[in-house]
Formats: C-alpha cells, structure tokens, sequence
C-alpha cells in the first residue's frame, strides 16, 4: 500500500512539476517602457538628471515631445503641449527604474508635492519648457506606492489634485 | 516539451511502475466489512454534500434579498468631510480619532470628543472643519446667523482674515468651519454641503492622504419609486464628494441651489424614456415630504427622508407622463419644508 502511495504521489509530482514549469515560463515579464532605442542625433534636450537616467525634451515630427531615457533606451515621446492648466500624468517603469512624470501648462512656477507610503507631500519644482508646459519627474523608491500628487502655485495653492491610486 | 524531457519522464514513470506493487491487505478481526463501511461512508458524504448544498443556498438566497445595511444614523457619525472643496484647496491633515476635551472654533469652553480636518490652501491659507459631542452646548454668538440647508441656524462671525460658522447639527455634533482666504458665501457653501461619517468611513476615507476614489453610504430613497433607486456618496477627501445614482452626480455646498435660505424645492428626471418615468425629489433639511403635481392636474405626496450623514431630503416618485412632459421639470412643492 504504501509503494502503491508513493508511486501514485511520484506521477502526481512528475506530471505537475512540468506543468507549472511552463506555467512560471509562459508568465508575463515586469512591464518595460523603455523600449525605444535611442538615435545619437536626435538633438533631444536634457531637463532633468537622476540616478542613471534623464528627462529630456525633443521635437518629434515637428512637434515638442517629452521622454525619458536610461542609456541608450527611453520611453515613448510624448506631447508636451498642455494649455494652461490642464495636466498629464505618466507612471513609466522599466530596467530596475519607475517614475510618476508629471506635466501642466503654465508659464508660471509650479511645484509638485507627491504623496506616497514614503513621502507626505515631498516638493519637487517643475521644469520649465520651452512648448509652455512645466515637467517634472520623480523616481519611486522600491517598494514605495504613489497615492496622488498636488501641483501647487508659488504660493502653495493647489493647481491640481491627482490621485494615483488605481479606481 | 523538448524530446530530452519526455524520454526522462517516460523512463521515471517506468521507473515507478516497475517499483510498484499491487497488493490486497489482510481485513483486521472487529473491522466493519467493507460493504457496510462503504455504505456508511457513502452515507455521510451524501449528508455532507446536501448539507453544504444547503447552506451554499441559504447564504446565496440572504445574500439576494438582504437589503443594504442600515446606515449608522447622525450620532454615530463624529467626524466632517467637505463635499465641496473650494479651487485651490486640498485635504492636508486630519485628526486620526476623536480627540478629548479640545477647542472647538465658535463655541465656548473645551467641548469633549473633538475631530478636525483640515485643507490648505494658498499663502497658507486653510478651512478647518471641526465637531465635538454636542451636548448642551450652543454656539457661541457671531456677528450674525444664517440657516443652513440642514434647517440649523449657524453663528457667523468674520474678522478681517477668518471667518467662522458655528452650529449644532439636529441629531448630531457641535461643528464649526474656521476658515481664511474663502469668502462669507464660501464658508456657507461649505457649512451646507458637510456630509458626516462614522469612524470606520473615516479610517477609510482619509487612508493614503486621502486620494482613494470611494463610493460609500449606499441608500434608497423613500417613495413608490425608492426601492429601484441606489444613491452612493463618491468622491475622495482630496477632491470631495458628490451623492451620485445612474450617471447622475448632486452636489450640495458649491452648488447655487443651497447657498441661498429659504425653501428649496427641485426636481430632476431619472428617466426619460417611455419604461423609465422615475422623478428624483430634493428638499431641505426640514422637508417632511413633497407635494408633486401630475400632468392631469392632480398632486401626489411622496416621503422624503435623508441620506446618511447628509443634510437634504429625497423621494424617488414614478409619474406616468407624455413624452411632450418630459423636457420640463416636474412641479414639486416641500411638505413641511421652512417657510
């Protein structure tokens, strides 16, 4: 009985184990942004510089753009023409790196306090461009969770209010 | 699979088959034979399965037919969130329970069982929103009253930089909105739109600074159309709420219809199609019913009564109208309501 039990347990073993081998394999991978490779003589413009990458601006197909980039891979460019006021908000991840990149049309100073499990309302100054819209981008600490950020007047007035969480 | 693999687990499966024997065990004297046991055990699963048909029936039969929970009433809900948060301002900081024995703006002495929140603004500018446990307490007089939607009479004081409403909610809390760098309308606007939650909402809503989107306080409202009408608060603290039910979303402070005293009495079609005649009917806080009149001419009372922690009163009424009545609003007169 026993010999028939451990038999029985061996083909359950040996039946399962390759099945979740190619269940663990077929997985998707962590999402990766940063799939753009980056042409040497795209004149992009750097904004902002962190911890192994840079945020920079750029014309793509005549129009100004943001995007940023880890040695010679950078997300998407995106538009960076907000009318005043309004806003856009971008979370990229990818290469060990994640971001919230905020942007908002103004041509007067503005600064993002981002709220999180590791930040209550931290400040961070938006950059101005020369398309009339502000940027800024924070990168995430690991294991932190963006809960929503404020973009905030020179007098501490709240612009904006994002919530990052998902609905 | 790759052919390396299978020709390992073909042989290891032989490997096991080889190493297995089949082999009948010896009955033990005083053991039950084994018909009767495979009966008995036959038996108890078939127990154990229309057993847990059974309560897998139950549970879903109460789960269908179990109404929303009833809402906490007023008194048990100590705590003040804006549902209108003027431009520029946002949620910052909020105490995290009920605080004893502290200041409460607009009333005297050092009422018990306080609760804050507060929201910035520019130049440092902030609305306090507070309550203590009522008691016998009364607002301290201002410089002038005005009647909130809620039917209380508030003591409004302003000095050159901060302005103070100050009233007890019928069946509630003392609460007082201590505010700079808003205006008098503001500050009324906001004393009108204060929706009251219990602690457990509280810890919810003010989680993560406040920005979780939520949808709280399921209700239906009284009339012969209530039941198939589900009123949520939602909204977040950061931003503030709207009471909202079948893509249609109702503010109170910011909007017009409440800043002004006196009677408040409106109507909004939920639906307009030839199967969904539904007609939603606000009042203010002293509304005891409506008084709707129909397109033959004749009128129909419908109930009203509160949302949770709210300071309006609805009915939901159905009214069989042509289609030509329902570009209009209906005319709806409060039962009740303040002169």
């Amino acid at each position: 009985m026993t010999r028939i039990r451990i038999g029985l347990l061996g083909i359950v073993v040996l039946t399962v184990a390759p099945l979740a081998a190619v269940w663990v394999l077929s997985r998707p991978g962590p999402r990766n942004d940063f799939t753009e490779r980056v042409i040497a003589s795209d004149h992009a413009t750097t904004l902002q510089t962190g911890n192994g990458w840079v945020l920079e601006t750029m014309q793509q197909q005549g129009f100004p753009c943001k995007r940023i980039r880890i040695g010679d891979r950078a997300t998407m460019c995106t538009g960076l023409q907000n009318s005043p006021g309004s806003g856009d908000t971008i979370t990229p991840q990818g290469l060990g790196h994640r971001f919230v990149l905020v942007a908002i049309g103004s041509t007067a100073p503005r600064t993002l306090a981002l709220f999180s499990n590791r930040s209550a309302g931290d400040l961070h100054p938006m950059l101005q461009t020369l398309a009339g819209t502000q940027v800024v981008a924070v990168e995430l600490q690991p294991g932190e969770e963006a809960w929503g950020y404020h973009v905030l007047d020179s007098k501490g007035g709240v612009v904006s209010n994002q919530s990052l969480l998902p609905p | 699979m790759s052919v390396d693999l299978e020709e390992r687990l073909r042989t290891m499966y032989a490997a096991v088959a080889d190493t297995t024997e089949v082999r009948e065990e010896p009955v033990a004297v005083g053991d039950v034979p084994e018909p009767h046991r495979s009966i008995g055990r036959r038996r108890a699963v078939a127990l154990v399965a229309v057993a847990a048909v059974l309560i897998v029936g139950l549970v879903v039969v109460v789960t269908r037919h179990r109404s929303a929970e009833p809402a906490a009433p007023l008194k048990d809900r100590p705590f003040a969130v804006l549902t209108w948060v003027p431009n520029g301002f946002a949620f910052a900081n909020a105490t995290p329970d009920v605080q004893p024995n502290t200041g409460l703006r607009g009333f005297p002495g050092q009422p018990a069982g306080v609760t804050f929140a507060e929201y910035d603004g520019a130049s440092a500018h902030r609305i306090i929103v507070s309550t203590a446990r009522s008691g016998a307490i009364a607002p301290t007089p201002g410089t002038g009253s005005v009647s909130l939607t809620s039917g209380a009479v508030a003591q409004f004081t302003r000095d050159t930089e901060f302005v103070t409403v100050a009233w007890v909610q019928p069946g509630g809390y003392a609460t007082s909105i201590y505010a700079q760098g808003i205006t008098d309308d503001d500050a009324i606007g906001i004393a009108n739109g204060i929706w009251f939650v219990t602690p457990p909402m509280w810890q919810q809503l003010t989680a993560k600074a406040g920005f979780p989107q939520l949808q709280l306080d399921a209700w239906h409202p009284p009339g012969d159309a209530g039941s198939s009408i589900t009123f949520h608060m939602s909204g977040s603290v950061q931003k503030g709420f709207m009471l909202t039910t079948g893509g249609l979303g109702f503010t109170f402070g910011g909007s017009p219809m409440w800043r002004s005293t006196g009677p408040k009495c409106s109507s909004q079609w939920l639906g307009r199609s030839e199967t969904d005649r539904r007609v939603l009917l606000f009042g203010n806080g002293t509304t005891d019913g409506f008084r709707v009149t129909l397109p033959d001419g004749s009128t129909r009372d419908v109930e009203a009564a509160a949302p949770p922690g709210l300071p309006v009163h609805i009915g939901g009424t159905v009214i069989d109208a042509p289609r030509s009545y329902l570009s209009g609003t209906v005319e709806t007169e409060c039962i009740g309501g303040r002169p």
